[in-house]
Order: C-alpha cells, then structure tokens, then sequence
C-alpha cells in the first residue's frame, strides 16, 4: 500500500502546475469535503504520510456514511456548513463526556492524600500526626518525609558526643537487664 | 516501628537507636559492596540512590552508639570505596576511632590527627567540628568554645555551629552569650518553630535562674511568651510551645507581677495580667485536648513524644483544684 501511495503522490510542483493523476484528484477531493482543515498538513508532509491516507479514507468514509445517515435521518441538508460537517453525533459526544468524567474522578481517587499548603498547618500535622500523616495509598511513609526539617539544629549529628552516648546506651542495657531480673 | 534511616539518629531514645543498629545487616546485605563512580561502570551495576549513603552515615551512627563496631566500619569503608578519602568520609572515621578510644591518651592522638588535617586545610569544617566535639567530650569546654569561634569567623551562616555555641554556653550557665547565638540561628532559619521555642526556654531558664523578679526578670519572661507564641503561630498544636507558654504565664500569674512600668523599650514590657490570664487559659485549653486525644491514640495524634505528653499531663495535674484538667 505504500508503493501505491509513493506512487500516486505527485510532487508539490506539479501539483501546483496542474499535473496531478486522476487517482490523487480524487483523494484530494474527498479530503476537501471530509476535512479542510488537513489541506495544509497534507500539502506539506512528504510520501509516508500517504499510507496514514489510506487508513483515513476508509475510515473516514465509514465515518461519512454515519454521518450522512444521521444527517437523514434529522433531515438536515446535505450542503451544510463545514461547522455542520465536523458535529459529532450526540452518543459519541455523551460517551466522550461520560469517559473524561470516568477518568477525572479516577485520578481523583487514585492520588495520594493532599498535602497541606500553610506552613503551620504542615508543621503541625508533622508534629502531630509524624510519619502517620504522610503516608501515601499503599501505606508507605513518603519517601521525602524527613519529620521536622530544622532537628538538625537541635540534634547537630556533626558535633556528636559519640563517647557519651555510648556510656549513655551501655548504661540503659544494664537497666534493662536488672529490670528483667 | 524502627524510625527512618534517612533521619539522624542523633536524638534517639536507645531503644529507637538499638532497632536501627538491628538493621544494619539486612541493609548492608541488600545494597551492593561497591558502587562505581565512574560513568561507564554505572551502565552495569545497579542504579545509585542517594539515600543509600544517608542511610550508611546514620548507621555509623547508631551502630557505634549501640557497639556494633564492625557494621559501623563496614558502612564507612563503603562511603570511602565510593567517595574516596572526602574530609566527611575522614570525619566519620575519626568519629569512629573516638569511639573505640580507650583513654585520654588515644584520644589526644586522635585530637592530633584531626590538628596535623586541619594545618593542611584549616577550613575544614567536617573535621573542625570533629576536633570541637572532641574537645568538648574531653572537658576541654573553652578550647572547645574558643575553636567553635573561629570556626563561626569564617562560617558565620553555619546554624549547627551557633547551635552548639548557644549549648555550649548553657552548659556552662552563661545564659546572655547562649540567647544571643540562639538568636543568630533564629536568624539564618527563622521559620524554625522548634528553635523559637528552644529560644523562650533559654529565656524562661535565664530569667528563673537568679530568682530575683526585678527588671531583667520581666523582660526575659516577657521574651518568653513571645518566643513561645510565635512557635505556636508557626506550628498548630506544637505541645512544646504551649508547654512553654503555659509555664511561663502561670509563674508571672503566681507572682502576681504588675507590669514594671513602662520603660525606655516599650518592646519588651510584659502583656498586661488579663492577657497573661487568657494566654494561660488557652494553653490550658490545648494542652488539655492535646493531652486527651493523644493518650487515647486517636488517629492523628499519635505523632507526639510519649515522654512529652506525660509532663504536659503533670503540670495539668498541678492546677487540677481548678478543674481545668480531665
């Protein structure tokens, strides 16, 4: 289908200069009617864009035809407007609606809990809720939640008395251990 | 639950610290030996994540404070087979070798080895505050005070740094000099609530500490409840701020202080008492709720210090004739 396509593509200049084979005529003037608003798009794109052609000839006319028979029957006139050309049918329009609304409220649903925006109301659920209030949908504790940012100050992990705290810990295993006794 | 290993470890109970240092196997056993650093040998081994050495520095932490010597080892020989001979991954090897000193003597050969680093660099900040914990440990406190000095001279936006200045000072009662470098931190993060609160504890410590209830007194206190408040304003439901809040006005309340009339700096004069009595009512208040919710466990409160929650419980116990406390 592609060799038929390279084959019936005319080049730009000869389009232009009239020499265009009856085939591309004919596909040229389905287009005009099915949609202008393509004619600049196919004007400028080179020979693989045929093949997509042929696909949207068929499928535009299956589309077409739908089209005319919904036209019929609301018997509309057949030399409408373009605007008239490109409405859609009221069961595609509700389908399309009903879907975005399907997806919204399920990417609603699916993120995870909002955060709060105010730096109070954030400091707070940290010191009230801690690692429970930032948990995402599976229960795992947000891997950007570090507690209260400024404990560092507090803690100065750089100026560690490591000695100290290891009497400090040696000393509670001995209590733990007399209290087991 | 064993606390996260992406935060420090440093304040810890050792209950918390022991269940960190557990993990060390399971963590160094999961995560690869060796990462390479160079780009080519990253396509082959797997993805480095960079919490991984965030992890492996906190369990050189844990790990030494609950003896677990050799996990510790193994965590800083990972960091150096990937960052080299940095001075951070030197700073926690000689954090490791204080902990193995035996005596003052390894431990002034210790304080050599940081000295002979920092003559070949001597802005060397991981390793300067090694040496200043060093010092500190081993009682040298004004070493300790004058090296964090000069260390402050040429890193003066250093928050740890005036942190541990500002505790220094405390340590030694000279509560003016730990407000003021308490303040310098307030400074450089001045949306910390934890630090304004630490703030009007200093001021509330400095000003019970004389136990004369004369001018400075009353400024001090009234610095306290400021410190406080603004602590609360920056955090809902921050149990040490009301905490805080809440002694200092039921102690000007049990003064019965009049306001010192109006000095020179109007900024500093104490609220007059029927404001003190509602700050008092509505830390009470929070406290209460606090305290209520928090040892029922309901959800959403369980983020609070147990030990915290049981002396906020005390001091409502304290004005219970008043029936406040429930």
């Amino acid at each position: 289908m592609a060799d038929l396509a390279a084959r019936e593509s005319p080049p730009l200049l000869s389009w232009h200069s009239g020499g265009a084979p009856n085939l591309w005529h004919r596909h040229r003037k389905h287009l005009q009617v099915n949609s202008k608003r393509h004619k600049s798009i196919f004007l400028h794109h080179d020979v693989n864009i045929q093949v997509h052609h042929c696909f949207w000839q068929s499928f535009t006319r299956a589309r077409h035809s739908a089209l005319q028979s919904f036209r019929a029957a609301t018997s509309a006139a057949l030399t409408s407007t373009p605007a008239a050309a490109t409405s859609l049918p009221i069961d595609i329009a509700i389908e399309t609606v009903v879907a975005i609304l399907v997806i919204l409220v399920g990417l609603v649903l699916g993120a995870s809990p909002l955060r709060p925006i105010q730096w109070r109301e954030w400091a707070g659920k940290i010191e009230r809720e801690g690692e429970d209030g930032f948990k995402d949908n599976n229960g795992q504790v947000n891997r950007d939640y570090l507690g209260n940012p400024f404990e560092f100050i507090e803690g100065r992990p750089n100026f560690v008395d490591i000695r100290k705290q290891r009497n400090e810990f040696a000393e509670w295993v001995k209590g733990q251990g007399n209290q087991q006794k | 639950m064993a606390p996260s290993l992406i935060r420090s470890p440093v304040q810890l109970s050792p209950a918390e610290a022991l269940a960190l240092s557990q993990q060390a196997p399971v963590v160094l056993q999961s995560s690869p030996s060796t990462v390479s650093s160079s780009a080519l040998g990253s396509l082959f081994s797997a993805a480095e994540k960079p919490e991984l050495w965030i992890q492996y520095e906190n369990l050189i932490i844990s790990c030494l404070r609950a003896g677990d010597d050799r996990a510790a080892q193994e965590c800083h020989d990972r960091l150096a087979a990937r960052f080299g001979n940095n001075d951070r991954v030197k700073a926690l090897g000689g954090l490791i070798k204080e902990a193995q000193a035996q005596n003052n003597g390894e431990l002034d050969k210790i304080l050599k080895e940081y000295d002979q680093m920092l003559e070949e660099n001597n802005t060397n900040l991981p390793i300067m505050k090694r040496r200043i914990a060093l010092l500190r440990s081993m009682g040298r406190l004004s070493d300790a005070g004058s090296a964090l000095v000069q260390l402050l001279d040429f890193s003066p936006t250093d928050s740890e740094a005036w942190s541990e200045l500002s505790d220094l000072y405390f340590s030694q009662g000279l509560y003016p000099q730990a407000i003021y470098a308490m303040e310098e931190v307030l400074i450089l993060v001045p949306n910390a609530w934890n630090v304004h609160a630490r703030l009007g504890e200093l001021q509330y410590m400095a000003a019970t500490a004389s136990g004369a209830t004369g001018g400075p007194y009353q400024k001090q206190m009234a610095e306290a409840i400021k410190r406080f408040s603004r602590s609360i304003e920056l955090c809902d439901d921050y149990l040490r701020g009301y905490y805080g809040l809440k002694l200092v006005t039921k102690r000007l309340l049990k003064d019965n202080a009049k306001p010192a009339k109006q000095t020179d700096d109007e900024d500093f004069s104490l609220p007059d008492s029927n404001t003190i009595e509602r700050l008092n009512e509505l830390a009470t208040a929070k406290l209460a709720e606090i305290v209520r919710h928090s040892s029922a466990q309901d959800r959403g409160w369980r983020g609070y210090d147990a030990a915290e929650v049981a002396a906020a419980r005390e001091l409502l116990s304290e004005d219970a004739p008043s029936g406040i406390e429930r």
